[in-house]
């Protein structure tokens, strides 16, 4: 098999060839979800121009975690795992749409093992290419720390860096590697397609556009098409600050000493009180963002320098600057436990918890730059109420549907017995 | 009843009042009413059983003065007034009492006018006795406005000062302040009302604590130390917000305000959830701001408290302990700081707080505060289902819930049970659905 052109003489990349399925499986932190939200808000668009990106929601983790049969959430106490039937209506969808080529996106792809890569070729046919977005290593420490931090984690950030940097047996070091092993996932994708199937993409600072543009090339879309509206701080995922990350941590020791479930700690907290900070504020210019310390930036780098040469060693096309990978980068001498947080950033984050709580999401019934996570429709509601009511209801399911349905009823129930006592007793 | 000398020394024994003496208390508030309260509650067989009926079975009387008074407790957009016959209650239970005397006390009844002042001693009769628990002006700024955020205000401390310091007669915010806290006109409008004879002040003072309680004890003709303070959190012993959380607390009310909740979302969620794991659970760091006083204000509230004890000392009732106290400075800090920033675990324990009350299950996470153990804080209706095996879940959902009108928990529970067993009906009705396509095709297949 004669070798792709890599890149266009004028720099651009040559569209993959009609037919193509262009799977992009992260890794997670390198922009994915400016990306995902720009073929979402534009899948009209897309398909007008060739290309499906099947379902309806922002990214594919659902169908992608269903393949693989990975649970979402904290282990025991509330995980998810879809069943297979979600991947199945991707597949169907994609394998009857009119496109010339699908474009399937989900950063979860990127913790397959061999046998779940396997899975992905299986399903996806001949015409499979995988795009993998990276960024330097060292650089996406802290957004990692963060993210684990979103999702319940309750470590500190130095000690998180020194067990995933000492590779110790620690709670999110195997799937940060899973995640982050930049040689050991480009190998097992290149091992698996050739070398000639799989892009990776450099993220790079300088060049904020870029993995924007590469998309929209190797897809065959006119340029801008992928590009969404500016994005408000939840829609965006924007990083927290250190003292917002320090808030987060503590609210996470609260929820797992209480014995919180995964559900109720997404709903109340990630897309509550996080939702709400990254939305209706912006860390003042003087407020520490997170830095790595010395030490841990020097052997960041050194891995970082390995996993830049083992990729070009992969003889997989490479699109951006390699050096970019391996860029030095600000640090600290040793990390400062913030003991003050900003007080708006308190405040933003407890109304986002009070809104959440009734069911409201994170902006009290009101939904942030047209991204609607709440369901506010539901086919058997709708055929008893209007609009309103069912939008009211399902409102006041969110808030009550942590409550086992025993409670639930006895929580009605007394209330419809109280009421008769005292229509029947006279008392308004 | 015999005249009292005035400003008797703090050491002198008091004279219990005649047998047959009604002791209303009514403030003012941050004297120590809470404490002096919860010690009468604790103790209410003790107090029976020395001839002193402390009655009901609350902490306080709030309910029953405020029926009295016909005073509304709550917000503006859902405030209720408590029907007469819960003071009513009260008022039969001192009359058929055996005890010979009587304690009812709330400070809300400080902030009676004539009229209602007047209603009290005509229900009470006119073996009422009034006592006047007073601290000094100036002491009890910071702490006033606190206990106003606790309740859903939304001014600054610093805007709020100023207008209170300024014309009594223009302040246009917190109006209850000076019903409050005009010491010279309350303690002359119940010399006015009851008699000079029948009014009593005691003076709290922060360096002898135990003084307050004392003239209590000595007044109702109890044992020394019976109504001493029980060891209490900051949660039952309601202590003072610190600035940093004054103002977190501040901003908070200001998105009940804006989202229109009403008064018992806020008591079920921030009084008693947020608020309270704050009081409980953390005691302000050695460096974090309190509600202490700038320069300018102290002097202005210094020579408004001069005012107060010389017209308290010109009345003519009885003064326990020292009038001079009234008029201590206070400690001041030159300029009051800008919070910009709160401890991390003023954050934490708030929104712990908040969580543990959303969820129905007071701030503490079914664990009683320190000091209120064996008080039940559910209502009388779930007493008995949260004593009932898995009950506590069942009484914790009835009170998460309870912000949720009749008809709104009705379509929730029925969309819930719909769906569930639509859900739990699902595999069963495909496979039919199958069976019957089968049978379906099978049969045109024969007809074939």
């Amino acid at each position: 098999m004669s070798r792709a052109v890599a890149v266009n003489q004028d720099g651009s990349v040559p569209a993959l060839p009609v037919g193509t399925t262009l799977l992009h499986i992260g890794l997670p932190k390198t922009g994915t979800t400016t990306l995902q939200r720009g073929a979402a808000v534009n899948r009209d668009q897309l398909l007008r121009q060739g290309v499906c990106y099947p379902g309806v929601a922002f990214n594919h983790r659902d169908p992608a975690a269903a393949l693989m049969q990975r649970p979402l959430g904290w282990r025991g106490r509330g995980a998810v795992t879809h069943g297979r039937r979600v991947w199945d209506e991707l597949i169907r969808e994609a394998n009857s749409s009119p496109a010339h080529r699908v474009f399937i996106s989900s950063e979860f792809i990127c913790e397959s093992d061999d046998h779940q890569a396997r899975r992905f070729r299986a399903e996806l046919g001949e015409q499979l290419h995988v795009a993998i977005t990276v960024r330097g290593f060292a650089e996406l420490l802290p957004s990692n720390w963060q993210q684990a931090i979103k999702a319940g984690h309750t470590g500190g950030f130095e000690q998180w860096l020194e067990d995933v940097l000492r590779r110790r047996q620690a709670p999110t070091v195997r799937t940060f590697y899973r995640r982050n092993d930049q040689a050991a996932i480009v190998g097992r994708w290149t091992g698996l397609l050739g070398p000639d199937n799989v892009t990776v993409v450099i993220a790079d600072k300088q060049h904020p556009d870029r993995l924007i543009t590469t998309f929209e090339q190797l897809l065959g879309l006119r340029p801008g098409t992928l590009a969404g509206r500016p994005l408000g701080g939840y829609a965006a995922n924007r990083g927290l600050s250190a003292a917002e990350a320090e808030l987060v941590r503590r609210v996470n020791l609260t929820m797992h000493e209480q014995r919180y479930d995964w559900r109720r700690y997404t709903s109340l907290i990630r897309h509550g009180l996080i939702a709400r900070m990254q939305e209706n504020r912006r860390p003042r210019p003087d407020e520490p963002d997170l830095r790595l310390p010395g030490w841990t930036a020097r052997d960041a780098l050194r891995t970082a320098r390995s996993y830049a040469e083992m990729i070009r060693a992969s003889g997989c096309r490479v699109i951006g600057d390699p050096a970019a990978l391996t860029a030095p980068l600000p640090t600290v001498d040793h990390v400062e436990q913030p003991t003050g947080l900003p007080l708006d950033a308190v405040v933003e984050g407890i109304a986002g918890v009070l809104s959440a709580a009734e069911g409201l999401g994170p902006f009290f019934d009101r939904s942030a730059d047209g991204l609607e996570r709440r369901k506010v429709s539901d086919p058997l509601l709708d055929r008893v109420f209007d609009a309103e009511e069912t939008r009211r209801v399902l409102n006041a399911h969110r808030s009550t549907r942590h409550l086992r349905m025993r409670a639930l009823g006895v929580a009605a129930g007394a209330r419809i017995i109280d009421r008769a006592v005292r229509r029947i007793s006279g008392r308004a | 009843m015999t005249a009292a000398p005035h400003a008797e020394t703090t050491a002198q024994r008091v004279e219990p009042l005649p047998e047959g003496t009604r002791l209303l208390h009514i403030g003012i508030p941050k004297t120590g009413t809470t404490n002096l309260q919860r010690s009468a509650a604790y103790r209410r067989r003790e107090l029976l059983e020395h001839g002193v009926c402390y009655p009901g079975r609350t902490l306080n009387h709030r309910e029953a003065v405020s029926a009295l008074m016909d005073r509304s407790l709550g917000w503006k957009n859902s405030q209720s007034t408590p029907g007469y016959g819960v003071w009513k209650r009260i008022e039969n239970e001192v009359r058929t009492s055996p005890a010979p005397r009587a304690l009812i006390s709330h400070e809300f009844a400080c902030e009676s006018t004539d009229d209602q002042a007047r209603r009290f001693v005509e229900a009470l009769g006119p073996q009422v006795h009034v006592v006047i628990t007073l601290r000094g002006f100036a002491d009890l700024l910071g702490s006033s406005w606190q206990q106003y955020v606790k309740a859903g205000y939304l001014k600054p401390y610093r805007t709020w000062l100023r207008q209170v310091l300024g014309d009594p007669a223009k302040l246009k915010t917190t109006p209850t302040f000076y019903q409050r806290n005009d010491q010279a006109a309350i303690v002359d409008r119940w010399i006015r009302v009851a008699g000079t004879d029948n009014v009593t002040v005691v003076i709290a003072d922060k360096r002898q604590p135990d003084h307050l309680i004392n003239a209590f004890e000595d007044l109702l003709g109890l044992p020394t130390g019976l109504l001493r303070a029980l060891p209490v959190g900051g949660y039952a012993g309601n202590r003072s917000l610190s600035m940093p959380e004054a103002e977190l607390v501040r901003r908070i009310n200001k998105i009940f305000r804006e989202q229109n909740m009403t008064w018992d979302r806020y008591s079920d969620l921030m009084r008693n959830g947020l608020i309270a794991r704050l009081q409980e659970n953390r005691r302000p760091g050695p460096d974090e701001p309190l509600l202490t006083l700038p320069e300018w204000a102290a002097k202005k509230a210094l020579v408004r408290a001069r005012q107060y004890a010389d017209a308290i000392a010109a009345s003519g009732c009885r003064v326990i302990g020292d009038l001079d106290t009234l008029t201590l400075p206070v400690r001041t800090v030159p300029r009051l700081p800008d919070v910009t920033s709160v401890p991390v675990d003023v954050a934490q324990e708030a929104i712990a707080g908040l969580l543990s009350a959303e969820d129905g299950r007071g701030a503490f996470f079914d664990n009683p505060p320190e000091g209120v153990q064996g008080v039940n804080s559910y209502p009388a209706s779930l007493r008995k289902l949260v004593r009932s095996e898995g009950g506590l879940e069942l009484a914790n959902a009835v009170r998460a819930t309870k912000h949720l009108d009749d008809g709104t928990i009705a379509k929730v529970a029925a969309y819930r049970g719909i769906s569930l067993a639509d859900q739990k009906t699902k595999p069963v009705r495909r496979r039919v659905r199958r069976a019957v396509r089968r049978v379906g095709r099978s049969v045109r297949s024969r007809l074939r």
